[in-house]
C-alpha cells in the first residue's frame, strides 16, 4: 500500500520536473518514514548499487564511442554505409540505419552510436537537401541497433541482475537487430520522397553518394571501385570489428574489458591519422567523465527503492497479478509486452533493466519464456522507450544535435515506430527461435 | 532495529532474513540443500512460535551479495543471514578456509556440525566483535576441481592450467603459485571454460552440475582443498536478545535442526553430483591417491605461514588441533 | 560570499581535473587487466581499482550537474502549464524537497561511514577504506544540498520581487 502510493509519488513529483534521482530518492525516504521503517539502509545501498564490474561497461563504452568519433572511426563506417547503398532509391536516408548496425559493431551503446552519428551525418544529408526532422528522427530510431549488434552494454547490465551468459546474449540480439534495420531501410524507401527534395541541395559534398537516382544507374562501374575505396578507408575500422569480436569470443577479455580494448584501439588510430590532438584527448576524458554524473546517479538512487520494492515482494506480486488475469500465454506475454512499451515511456534504459528485469523474470519463468528471451524482448523494448516521450533519451540527443524540436519529430516518428520498431517487438515476443537460433547453433545453452 | 524492539505483547516480531543461494520455492530440493535449508528453518520458526515470530527470506542475492547480505545484518537492516561469512568481513573468517583444513564431508559433519564441540564453540566467538551470534553450522561444502584440459592428480598436473580464482587472500594465495591464476566472476565462467579463456575452477560437484559446467570440461578431481563454511546461520545481536526466551530457544534449536538438515541433504548431493557427472554426463571423475593428495598437502603447509599470520597464530593453531583431533 | 565563491570555482576544478584523471586511469587500468591475464603478470589488486574511481566520479559530477541543471529530468507539467508564476513556484517546491532528501541522506551517510571506520572495513583487492570513499560520497550531497538551497533562495527572492 505504502510502497505503492510512493512509487505513484515518485512519477508524479519526475512529471512536476523534478530530477529522476532525487525523485526516488524523496520517494523512498517518503515510504520509510511513512511505514515506519528503519533508513538505517538507504546510504550503504546507494554506495553498494555502483560497486559492480559490470557498470563499469557504461563508462567505458561512453569513452571507446567518443575517442571512435573523434578518431574518425566512426566517418568511416558512414562512408562504407554510403558506398554499400549506392544502387538503391533513397540511399542516403538507409545509410543511417546501416552505419548504425556498423557502428554498433564496435560500441555497445545507443547514446554513443547517436551522438557519434548525427554530428555528421545530419549536416551532410541536409546538405543533399534531406529534411533534418526526417534525419534526425531516423537517427534516434536507428539508434539501438547501435547495441542490437553486439557489443551490447545492455546485455552486460541485464547480466548483472539475471543467471545468463552475455556471450550468448551478444548473439540473440542480432537477428533482430537486423532485421529491425532492415524495416528501417523498407520504411525509408518507401517514403523518403516526402522528406528527400534534391532541388533544396545546397551545393557539392565529399560525399559520392547519390544526389539523384539516374546518376547512379548510369555508373553501375562506379559502384564497385567506389565500394572498394571505402572499404580500404574502413580498414581501421573493419580490423576493430574483428579484434572485439574475436576477442569476446575466443575469451581473451569480457565484455566490459571489451569497452576499454576499443577505447584504446581508436586512440591508437587517431594518433596515427592524426585525426586526435592532445587536446581532443582529453576534452574525450574530462566531457565523459563530467557527464556520468548526471546519469549514474540515478542507479544508486533506484537501487533504494528498489530495495523495498523487493522487502515488500512487488516483483512477485506483479508476476502474480499478470497470472491471476489470465492463464492464456499470448495475453500474458502482449502484458509483458505492454508493461515494458510503457514502463520505457518513462524510465531510462538502465532503470529499466535493472528494476523492471527482475519482477518479469518470475512471470516468464511461469509461462516457460526463456530468459534469453526475453533479455531481447526487453532491449527492443528498451529501443522503443528511446524514442517514445517523455523520456525519449535518442530523441532529446537528437534535437539536440539538429535543434528540430522534439514535436516536429512525430510525423516522421509515427511510421518509424510503428511499423519500423513495433513489429520487431512483436516478432522477437511470439517468435522466440529469432533470438535463440543463432546462440543455439554457436553452442550456447539457452 | 526497531523491528525487534518495539514489538512487545500480541503484534508478531517480524525478521528479514537473506542469503545469496537459490529459492527452492517448496519445490524439489536435490542440489538446493542450502536453500532448502533455509526454507526450512523459517517455515520451522514460524510454525513452533505461533506466529509470535515471522521470518521472511530473501533467496538469490536479491538484498545483496555474501559480503553486503552479512553487513546488513550486522547493522540490523536484517535480522538474519545464511551463508559464508567471508574473510573480507574480518581476516579471521579466513580460518574455516585453510587449505586441506577438512577433505571430507563426514570429517566435517563429525567436527563442526555438533552445537556441544570446541570447534563450533571457538567459531561463535569469532562473531562478537560484529554485533552478531552464530546459530549453528552446517556441512557446507568442500571443493574439487574441474577443468577441460586433462586429468589433475598430483600438484604439479595444474601447471599448464588457466585456474579461475576470486578476491579472496586465501584462494588467491593458494592458486596463483602453482598454476595460472585467473581472477574472473563467477557468472562469466561457463562462456570463459567454453572458449578456454580458463582451463578450470575449484567448485563443488553439485555447483557444477546445478550451472551446467560440465557441458564444457571434462575432468573433475576430488582434490577437496578447501572447506566452505557456506552453510551458517548468523543473527543480529541486539534482535536475538530482544526476543523473549523462548523464542530464543526455538530460534536456536530451528537453527540446529536446518543445519542437520543441511548437512544430510549436502552430503547426498555430494555422492549424487559425483554419480552424474560420470555416468551422465561424461565427466571423468578421479578419486586422488594417498601419495597424490599429499603433493597438494605438502604445499599448503610449505604457505601456511601467511594464512596463520593473516588469521592470526593462536586462532589459526586452534582450529586446526581441533579439526586434526576431530577428523581421527 | 567572495570566500564561498571562490571555493564553488575551486572545488570545480578540482572535480574536472580529477575526473579527468580518473577516466585515463579507468580506460588504461581495465586495459592492462586484459594485457595482464594474456602475459601472465600481475597488476596486484588494482583490478577493482577503475569500479571505485567510477564511484567516486559518478558521486562529485552528479554534485556540479546541480549548477548547471544537468540531472534528468522530464517536466511533463511544462507541456500543460505556461504561466510562469506557477512555474517558478512548482520548481521551489520541488527543489525544497530535493534539497531535503538530499540532506537527510547525507546525515544517513555520515552513520554509515562512522560504522564503517569503526569496523575498520576495507576493500578486497587495494584495502580501501571503505569510510573514505562513502566520505566522498557523503561530500557530494552535502554540496548538492547547499546548490539546491541556494537555488530556492534565489527562486524565493524572485517570487518576493513580483509584489
Ligand atoms: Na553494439
Ligand atoms: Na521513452
Amino acid at each position: 500500500m505504502e510502497i505503492g502510493i510512493s512509487a505513484l509519488l515518485i512519477l508524479i513529483l519526475i512529471a512536476f520536473g523534478m530530477s529522476v534521482n532525487a525523485s526516488f530518492l524523496a520517494g523512498a525516504i517518503i515510504y520509510l518514514l511513512w511505514s515506519g521503517t528503519s533508513l538505517d539502509s538507504v546510504a550503504s545501498t546507494a554506495f553498494f548499487a555502483l560497486e559492480k564490474s559490470s557498470i563499469l561497461a557504461i563508462p567505458l563504452f561512453m569513452l571507446a564511442g567518443s575517442l571512435m568519433d573523434k578518431a574518425g572511426i566512426a566517418d568511416r563506417l558512414i562512408e562504407l554505409a554510403d558506398a554499400l547503398l549506392k544502387k538503391f532509391k533513397g540511399a542516403m536516408g538507409a545509410t543511417i540505419p546501416v552505419a548504425s548496425m556498423l557502428f554498433g559493431a564496435v560500441n555497445g551503446s545507443g547514446t554513443a552510436t547517436i551522438s557519434a552519428l548525427s554530428k555528421i551525418m545530419l549536416v551532410k544529408l541536409t546538405r543533399m537537401g534531406w529534411d533534418k526532422r526526417y534525419t534526425a528522427t531516423m537517427l534516434a530510431c536507428s539508434a539501438s541497433l547501435g547495441y542490437m549488434i553486439p557489443p551490447n552494454m545492455n546485455a552486460i547490465l541485464f547480466s548483472s541482475v539475471a543467471n545468463v551468459s552475455v556471450a550468448a546474449l551478444f548473439m540473440a540480439t542480432v537477428i533482430p537487430g537486423v532485421i529491425w534495420g532492415g524495416l528501417l531501410m523498407i520504411i525509408n524507401r518507401i517514403i523518403y520522397t516526402k522528406w528527400y527534395h534534391p532541388k533544396n541541395a545546397i551545393g557539392h559534398t565529399e560525399f559520392t553518394a547519390i544526389t539523384t537516382n539516374e546518376v547512379l544507374q548510369d555508373k553501375e562501374s562506379g559502384y564497385w571501385s567506389n565500394l572498394f575505396k571505402a572499404l580500404l578507408r574502413a580498414i581501421p575500422a573493419i580490423i576493430m570489428m574483428v579484434i572485439i569480436f574475436a576477442g569476446i569470443y575466443s575469451g581473451l577479455f569480457s565484455p566490459t574489458e571489451a569497452g576499454a580494448v576499443a577505447g584504446i584501439y581508436a586512440l591508437i588510430v587517431g594518433l596515427l591519422y592524426k585525426t586526435l590532438g592532445l587536446k581532443n584527448i582529453f576534452s574525450v576524458f574530462k566531457e565523459t567523465g563530467q557527464s556520468m554524473g548526471s546519469f549514474m546517479i540515478i542507479l544508486p538512487m533506484v537501487a533504494i527503492f528498489s530495495r523495498y520494492l523487493i522487502l515488500n515482494q512487488v516483483p512477485q506480486t506483479i508476476a502474480g497479478g499478470i497470472a491471476s488475469i489470465t492463464s492464456n500465454v499470448i495475453i500474458i506475454m502482449l502484458l509483458i509486452d505492454l508493461i515494458l512499451v510503457i514502463s520505457g515511456m518513462f524510465l531510462d534504459a538502465g532503470v529499466l533493466i535493472l528494476v523492471i528485469t527482475p519482477m518479469l523474470i518470475p512471470t516468464a519463468e511461469m509461462i516457460g519464456m526463456p530468459i534469453t528471451q526475453l533479455a531481447v524482448i526487453m532491449f527492443v523494448c528498451v529501443g522503443i522507450g528511446t524514442v517514445t516521450p517523455p523520456m525519449a533519451m535518442n530523441l532529446f540527443i537528437a534535437s539536440k544535435a539538429s535543434g528540430i524540436e522534439i514535436t516536429d519529430m512525430m510525423t516522421p516518428l509515427k511510421p518509424l515506430l510503428l511499423i519500423g520498431c513495433i513489429p520487431v517487438l512483436i516478432l522477437v515476443t511470439f517468435v522466440p527461435e529469432v533470438s535463440l537460433w543463432l546462440p543455439r547453433i554457436l553452442g550456447f545453452s539457452v | 532495529n526497531n523491528d525487534s524492539k518495539e514489538t512487545g505483547g500480541d503484534k508478531p516480531v517480524k525478521w528479514i532474513m537473506s542469503t545469496i543461494y537459490t529459492d527452492p520455492a517448496g519445490g524439489d530440493i536435490t542440489y538446493k540443500s542450502l536453500g532448502a535449508s533455509m526454507e526450512k528453518f523459517i517455515k520451522d520458526v514460524n510454525e513452533k512460535s505461533e506466529g509470535r515470530l515471522v521470518i521472511e527470506g530473501f533467496y538469490g542475492g536479491v538484498l545483496g551479495n555474501a559480503n553486503d547480505g552479512f553487513q546488513q545484518m550486522e547493522r540490523g537492516e536484517t535480522q538474519i543471514y545464511y551463508g559464508q561469512p567471508m574473510s573480507t568481513i574480518d581476516k579471521a573468517f579466513g580460518v574455516w578456509n585453510i587449505p586441506f583444513l577438512f577433505t571430507d564431508y563426514e570429517d566435517v559433519k563429525k567436527v563442526v556440525v555438533d552445537p556441544d564441540g570446541e570447534f563450533f564453540k571457538s567459531s561463535a566467538k569469532l562473531f562478537e566483535s560484529h554485533n552478531s551470534i552464530l546459530l549453528s553450522m552446517g556441512v557446507g561444502n568442500i571443493r574439487g576441481l574441474l577443468n577441460g584440459k586433462h586429468e589433475v592428480g598430483k600438484i604439479e598436473d595444474v601447471r599448464d592450467l588457466k585456474i579461475r580464482t576470486y578476491e579472496d587472500e586465501i584462494v588467491n594465495s593458494f592458486w596463483k603459485g602453482i598454476c595460472n591464476a585467473t581472477p574472473m566472476a563467477v557468472g562469466d565462467v561457463y562462456t570463459a571454460l567454453q572458449t578456454n579463456a580458463i582451463d578450470g575452477l575449484e567448485f563443488s560437484a553439485d555447483s557444477i552440475v546445478t550451472r551446467k559446467y560440465y557441458e564444457v570440461a571434462k575432468n573433475y578431481s576430488d582434490i577437496n582443498w578447501q572447506w566452505a563454511n557456506g552453510a551458517s546461520f548468523v543473527v543480529n545481536q541486539e534482535a536475538y536478545k530482544s526476543l523473549p526466551e523462548d523464542l530464543q530457544k526455538i530460534v536456536s534449536e530451528c537453527a540446529w535442526d536446518a543445519a542437520y538438515f543441511q548437512t544430510e541433504n549436502s552430503i547426498l548431493d555430494n555422492n549424487k553430483a559425483l554419480e552424474t557427472l560420470e555416468s551422465g554426463f561424461g565427466v571423468t571423475v578421479h578419486n586422488l591417491t594417498d601419495q597424490e593428495r599429499q603433493t597438494w598437502i605438502d604445499y599448503a603447509d610449505s604457505i601456511s605461514n601467511n594464512i596463520r599470520t593473516t588469521v592470526g597464530e593462536e586462532l589459526y593453531d586452534n582450529i586446526k588441533k581441533l579439526a586434526k583431533e576431530g577428523s581421527k | 560570499m567572495n570566500l564561498l565563491k571562490l571555493a564553488d570555482k575551486g572545488i570545480e576544478k578540482i572535480v574536472n581535473s580529477l575526473v579527468t584523471v580518473a577516466m585515463i586511469l579507468i580506460l588504461f587500468i581495465v586495459f592492462f587487466q586484459v594485457l595482464a591475464r594474456f602475459y601472465h603478470f600481475s597488476i596486484g589488486g588494482f583490478e577493482e581499482f577503475p569500479t571505485y574511481m567510477m564511484i567516486v566520479c559518478t558521486w562529485l559530477t552528479a554534485a556540479m550537474h546541480v549548477k548547471r541543471k544537468g540531472h534528468i529530468s522530464l517536466n511533463l507539467f511544462a507541456l500543460f502549464i505556461k504561466d510562469l508564476k506557477t512555474t517558478k513556484i512548482i520548481n521551489i517546491i520541488t527543489t525544497l524537497i530535493t534539497a531535503i532528501a538530499f540532506a537527510i541522506f547525507s546525515i544517513l551517510a555520515l552513520d554509515v561511514i562512522r560504522y564503517n571506520l569503526e569496523m575498520d572495513y576495507t576493500t578486497a583487492g587495494l584495502k580501501m577504506p571503505y569510510w573514505i570513499l562513502m566520505g566522498l560520497m557523503m561530500f557530494s550531497t552535502i554540496i548538492m544540498t547547499i546548490y539546491y538551497t541556494k537555488d530556492i533562495i534565489v527562486g524565493i527572492k524572485e517570487v518576493i520581487a513580483w509584489k
